[in-house]
């Protein structure tokens, strides 16, 4: 029977956890991000009335 | 492979000079280019107000949507898209003042001494002249005494200063240069004669853009590995060569996707324990060299 050392490497597991976790968070900030933009629009914020700011 | 890096990366950053100067019709129209284009930002600072920018900077933004009240919804989520694909690189890639930083350096001992505090200088012109000031004020301060600003807009115009068809009067009336003038020259000359001494010293100490995208350096899909075989600079025989060629001057091998990195990726050209990984999060991909990169 071969054994796994995979298995029993902590460092491998915590690895393995911290790229699920940072998995989760990148989609989250990218349906967040989209949501943003989606708000944004239906508020006008694209069409927003942007006089530039005085340059002296 | 390896050599024509450098060049491939300063014909981006031209293109990035050239994307932000596209509008030359106001050289025909004598005034400031008001297009629809200019409530798009460019993913870098850039003066909205210099005579040939089609697009607007997105601090100038954000300083307006503070003035006028609105929560930046649209910027903040295009923007945010952006960082979480590729970081920090539009600063590396494409920035025209990260270009000028870049290009001015040219110290063979650069100060090293900075004080600690500076670090935390991007927070304040982010938080205070960025949001709090225009939104209590309504004036965009950090626009004011940007020397980004005086550089591309604020002398150009003072020189030029053309009859607006509009008014039939010159656009910079006489005596409307006031002190707030001199005072935005004087911190352009400071800056210019920082960036011979220093290292991107407006990125690292000023810039709020950088700090936006700062924050997501380490969720990124393009990050930087350092492998194995890296000796934490002690091979490299007094002179560690990936802060020597970093322009943020930064140890890679200590934080490789470190919050102040550019992702300018000349580290990769310089040492070959440092290298690319391009994944989507989830999926396993190993770390690519330079030269691999390129190929892809």
């Amino acid at each position: 029977m071969k054994l796994d050392l995979d298995e029993f490497d902590p460092v491998d597991k915590r690895e393995r956890s911290n790229g699920t976790g940072i998995s989760v968070l990148w989609y989250s900030l990218v349906i967040a991000s989209i949501v943003f933009m989606v708000i944004g629009i239906f508020a006008g914020n694209p069409f927003i009335d942007y006089q530039t700011a005085s340059t002296l | 492979m390896k050599f024509l890096f450098h060049y491939i990366r300063r014909t981006v950053q031209l293109f990035g000079v050239f994307l932000t100067n596209l509008y030359v019709g106001t050289v025909f129209q004598n005034q400031l280019n008001k297009g629809a284009l200019k409530s798009v930002c460019v993913p870098f600072l850039y003066c909205h107000s210099c005579p040939t920018a089609p697009f607007a900077c997105p601090i100038g933004l954000a300083q307006q949507y503070a003035a006028v009240r609105i929560f930046p919804f649209f910027l903040i989520g295009h923007l945010a898209i952006i960082g979480l694909f590729v970081g920090r690189m539009a600063c590396g890639w494409i920035c025209p003042f990260g270009l000028l930083q870049d290009l001015m350096f040219r110290a063979r001992r650069q100060i090293k001494k900075i004080p600690a505090f500076l670090k935390h200088m991007p927070w304040v012109f982010l938080i205070v002249f960025s949001i709090a000031l225009p939104f209590f004020t309504t004036e965009h301060w950090f626009s004011k005494l940007c020397p980004i600003g005086t550089l591309v807009a604020g002398i150009p115009w003072v020189l030029w200063n053309p009859i607006d068809p509009s008014t039939g009067s010159p656009t910079i009336a006489q005596g409307s240069i006031n002190f707030i003038f001199y005072i935005k020259v004087i911190i352009l000359i400071g800056c210019l004669a920082a960036f011979v001494v220093i290292k991107r010293p407006f990125c690292r100490f000023v810039c709020p853009m950088g700090l936006f995208w700062s924050f997501f350096n380490k969720t990124s899909l393009v990050k930087l590995h350092v492998g194995e075989g890296c000796n934490r600079g002690e091979g490299c025989k007094g002179v560690i060569r990936c802060q020597q060629k970093c322009p943020m001057d930064l140890k890679v091998y200590e934080d490789p996707n470190s919050p102040e990195c550019v992702r300018c990726l000349e580290c990769l050209a310089t040492c070959d324990n440092v290298k690319v990984v391009c994944a989507w999060p989830g999926k396993s991909e190993s770390a690519k060299s330079l030269e691999e990169a390129m190929v892809d």
